[in-house]
């Protein structure tokens, strides 16, 4: 034991001070969930999934079906659940772990307005074909 | 001279979680124990009947934080066998690395807490600065330090990458290294094999009576193995030895979990270098048909039994889980008597104790008539007062 | 400038060197302690409360004394409020023997000052004892217990591996063999001159460094003060101020008793007049002589303290008997064959 005492009062202490000094998380690491609301089909999956209930998917307007997502994250258990489920890829993985806070923190990722009114859009063209279409057989 | 009554819990500096222990000591010698459990119930048995299966793994893991992989592998199995599904080997052997992984880091936790329980606190330091190697390889590949959520229903969520193979490879050759020191410390460190030689002596023919599991048993010679006796995931085709001491105390035990690291970090070696290649997970339906079924694992602490019965819908009917310290416990007691006061806390640290695991279900028996009915809400409540109105002189002393 | 002789007592008694040095330099040394044993675990130890952490025992100091101070609702509260001020006073007085300057008050050094520290060094393992005693609780109880049956173990080989040393310096009248005067400054001066004849106490010095860690009740000899097994032994109940002065009096006797191993095995600190450009630097060089040698030995004892784990009350005995006394007896034995057969 005492060579393995020297030894060890000889070389640099393993402590990190943090925080003034940082660790590098690895990639991959399980840190805050981002959301792209802009993606979302509205399947709900990651509702279901969900093993604390810390996702909400609205609906963002009444006419087109476009989503909002709220993350509730002092619910969150970070384990990727959504992640793995969602089939149209919203949802990723960062490597913020520095979430400490004093309050409850609930982020509403919103789809842009650019999608919905792309959404409205190509809702309104297809309903003019439709009624081009209608009218034709009219005739 | 008479005996006297001492309280060791629910909150002690020898216990790392709450557990009530009452001893009657007569000077230094303790000739009776007594335990009362439950002090870490949550009701997480109850949790699983309210959820998916898919949430419950998640629920499964938080029972412990040490052993959290030793509560989801056994638990997916078993839908697993409910839902008949074959997992792919690449799966099978991921499970074996995490599990392996976190065998280590729980052996070396128990070493550091055995050497803090007898006033060893550079044994305590050192081992602990050695496990963040090992919890940084988790992390590496799951994430995260502990609660790794590797497991789902059909296998595995992550994937082992070839430079993350290589990279633990060279973090295993380290702690290989640690762990030859470890081994020379607990066989030839005098104060250490002063403090826990002859110490909290289990007979072989105590350990198979009072049923006693993983480290415990094997250190009194029983050879209980259940990746040998029983195997699951990829332990059939891995070469590894289930190591035993005949010397039935405390030192046995730990002999026994060092030299079980050094099979650890060979098993995760062969794991590293002979994955096969391949898919990590089949595609699971949600709903399990009817039926029954139990799965067993070996933790680091011993043997973990999760028993699950589903009933046609998407969420579990009824899981119960006994974990090793649960089992461990008449032992324990067996052990403490006719042992030093000094001795209890490392006799109790022996057994590498988690209560969290252990307290699963408390069961409300009616001291007069023996029954145990479930009861409402009120029900409980009025027998809480009565209960208390009858004991009160013994508790509280008016 | 005459000073009236009277202030110049009361500044050596309660300035430098007396109380108010031994409290801020026996912090530092449980600091030096501290950072000691945590590099030898490859740690950092404390670090952020002032320059490197040397503020950290005084931070620990100050925030006992703001808790909250109960006493046992069936102890006697007259004794137990009393004891830890037993116990400050003999640590205290304890150090004010150890010499270090070569001009010293008469009621500080005279011949049998040696026997005198080591019996007021004895008197805080007792008050520890009554401190348990008086505590009724049951933990608190079995630590006291623990307390006297170690000190049953280590008394005498202390006592002897001390006063050995003394035996020895007894012989420098001359070369004609007088009796020790068991004065420690005439112990350190003697070794002072006779350098080469410290390594001959080395086993004497082991037992002494050995037998203190006991005294000190520090690992391997910590069971009086078992943490995982008895709470805190003697000092369960103490809270608040009280144990703010009871940790304050363990750190004084560790540097009380590492000044005394220093001066008895180790040439002592008083020096003869060094002039240096006419004045004499005497005293600022016994000082850092002082510094040094007692914080080599605290050295050692937190490389004891790291190197071992904590032994059983029943062991501790065990060991103290089967090694540290005939270690003892067979220094002695040397002295004296010394003294007999050689002359110088």
């Amino acid at each position: 034991m005492l060579p393995e005492l020297i030894r060890n009062f000889l070389r640099k202490p393993n402590t990190v001070k943090y925080p003034f000094e940082h660790l590098t998380p690895p990639p991959d690491f399980r840190g805050k969930m981002v959301w792209e609301a802009d993606r979302c089909s509205g399947c709900q999956a990651c509702v279901r999934d969900c093993p604390t209930n810390a996702v909400d998917v609205a609906r963002a307007a009444p006419d087109v079906k476009r989503f909002n997502v709220t993350y509730r994250m002092y619910l969150c258990i970070f384990c990727g659940q959504c992640v793995d489920v969602c089939p149209s890829q919203c949802v990723r993985w960062s490597s913020e772990f520095e979430l400490a806070s004093d309050q409850h923190q609930t982020i509403r990722y919103d789809t842009s307005p650019e999608a919905i009114a792309l959404a409205r859009r190509r809702a309104a063209q297809k309903s003019a074909a439709a009624e081009r279409v209608e009218v034709r057989r009219a005739d | 001279m008479p005996t006297i009554k001492v309280p060791l819990g629910p909150q002690h500096p020898a216990l790392k979680e709450p557990e009530s222990f009452k001893f009657e000591l007569d000077g230094e010698r303790v000739v009776g124990v007594d335990v009362r459990m439950g002090y870490a119930h949550r009701g997480i048995e109850k949790g699983f009947e309210g959820r998916t299966f898919t949430q419950g793994i998640y629920l499964a893991e938080r029972i412990c934080g040490i052993c959290s992989h030793a509560h989801t592998t056994p638990f997916v199995q078993n839908v697993e066998e409910l839902l008949k599904i074959e997992i792919p080997p690449r799966a099978r052997y991921i499970r074996v690395l995490v599990g392996e992984l976190e065998r280590i880091h729980s052996h070396l936790l128990w070493l550091g807490v055995a050497g803090h329980e007898v006033g060893f606190d550079s044994l305590f330091m050192y081992t602990w600065r050695d496990r963040e190697l090992v919890l940084d390889m988790l992390e590496l590949i799951s994430g995260n330090r502990v609660h790794h959520g590797m497991n789902t229903v059909g296998g595995v969520r992550r994937d082992v990458s070839a430079d993350q193979a290589e990279k633990l490879l060279e973090m295993n050759a380290l702690v290989t290294a640690r762990t030859d020191y470890y081994i020379k410390m607990c066989t030839a460190e005098p104060t250490f094999m002063a403090r826990i030689s002859g110490v909290g002596p289990l007979s072989k023919q105590d350990a198979l009576d009072l049923n006693a599991v993983g480290p415990m048993a094997r250190a009194s010679g029983v050879k209980r193995d259940i990746r040998k006796d029983d195997p699951y995931a990829a332990y059939g085709e891995i070469p590894f030895e289930v190591i035993t001491a005949e010397s039935c105390d405390v030192l046995g035990r730990a002999v026994v979990r060092v030299f079980e690291l050094l099979q650890c970090v060979r098993i995760v070696g062969y794991v590293l270098k002979n994955m096969p290649a391949g898919d990590i997970r089949v595609r699971a339906p949600r709903k399990v048909p009817a039926g029954e079924a139990i799965a067993r694992y070996e933790a680091p602490r011993g043997e973990n039994i999760h028993f699950m019965k589903s009933n046609g819908t998407e969420k579990p009917d009824r899981v119960k889980v006994r974990a090793p310290t649960y089992a461990n416990m008449p032992a324990t007691l067996a052990t403490l008597k006719g042992s030093f006061v000094a001795d209890i806390p490392i006799t109790v640290a022996a057994i590498d104790p988690c209560f969290c695991c252990a307290d699963r279900m408390v069961r409300l028996v009616d001291d007069r008539t023996g029954r145990n009915d479930l009861m409402t809400w009120p029900q409980l409540q009025r027998y809480s007062r009565e209960w208390l109105g009858r004991n009160r002189r013994d508790l509280i002393g008016n | 400038m005459a000073i009236p002789s009277l202030l110049k007592v009361l500044l050596y008694l309660l300035a430098f060197p007396g109380v108010l040095f031994l409290c801020a330099f026996s912090t530092c040394v449980e600091w030096f302690d501290r950072k000691v044993y945590a590099r030898l675990q490859n740690r950092i130890g404390p670090l952020h409360t002032g320059n490197s952490g040397i503020l950290q025992p005084l931070a620990d100091f100050i925030k006992l004394m703001a808790k909250e101070d109960l006493v046992p609702t069936h102890a006697d509260k007259g004794i137990f409020n009393a004891l830890p001020l037993f116990s400050f006073a003999s640590a205290l007085t304890a150090f004010l023997m150890v010499p270090i300057f070569r001009v010293h008050l008469p009621f500080t050094s005279f011949p049998g000052d040696l026997i005198v520290i080591i019996y007021l060094l004895s008197i805080p393992t007792i008050v520890y004892f009554l401190a348990g005693w008086h505590s009724t609780n049951y933990f608190a109880m079995l630590g006291s217990f623990r307390n006297l049956t170690q000190l049953f173990g280590y008394e005498v080989p202390l006592f002897l591996s001390l006063l050995t040393p003394g035996m020895l310096a007894g012989a420098w009248h001359g070369g004609v063999w007088s009796p020790a005067n068991w004065q420690m400054s005439a112990i350190g001066q003697f070794y002072m001159t006779h350098a080469f004849l410290i390594p001959v106490n080395i086993i004497g010095f082991a037992v002494a460094l050995i037998a203190l860690q006991a005294k000190l009740e520090r690992v391997p000899f910590d069971a009086p003060e078992a943490e995982t097994e008895i709470v805190a032994g003697a000092m369960t109940e103490y809270s608040g101020k009280k144990l703010a002065l009871f940790r304050l009096t363990v750190d004084m006797e560790l540097v009380a008793g590492s000044a005394l191993i220093a001066t008895v095995f180790l040439g002592g600190f008083v020096l003869p007049p060094v002039a240096l450009g006419g004045t004499d630097i005497s005293a600022p060089l016994s000082f850092i002589l002082f510094v040094l040698k007692t914080l080599f030995v605290v050295a050692l004892l937190s490389l004891m303290r790291a190197l071992m784990g904590r032994l059983r009350i029943d062991q501790t005995i065990a060991f103290s008997w089967r090694w540290l006394a005939p270690l003892s007896l067979i220094q002695v034995v040397i002295a004296v064959g010394l003294k007999a057969f050689v002359r110088f």
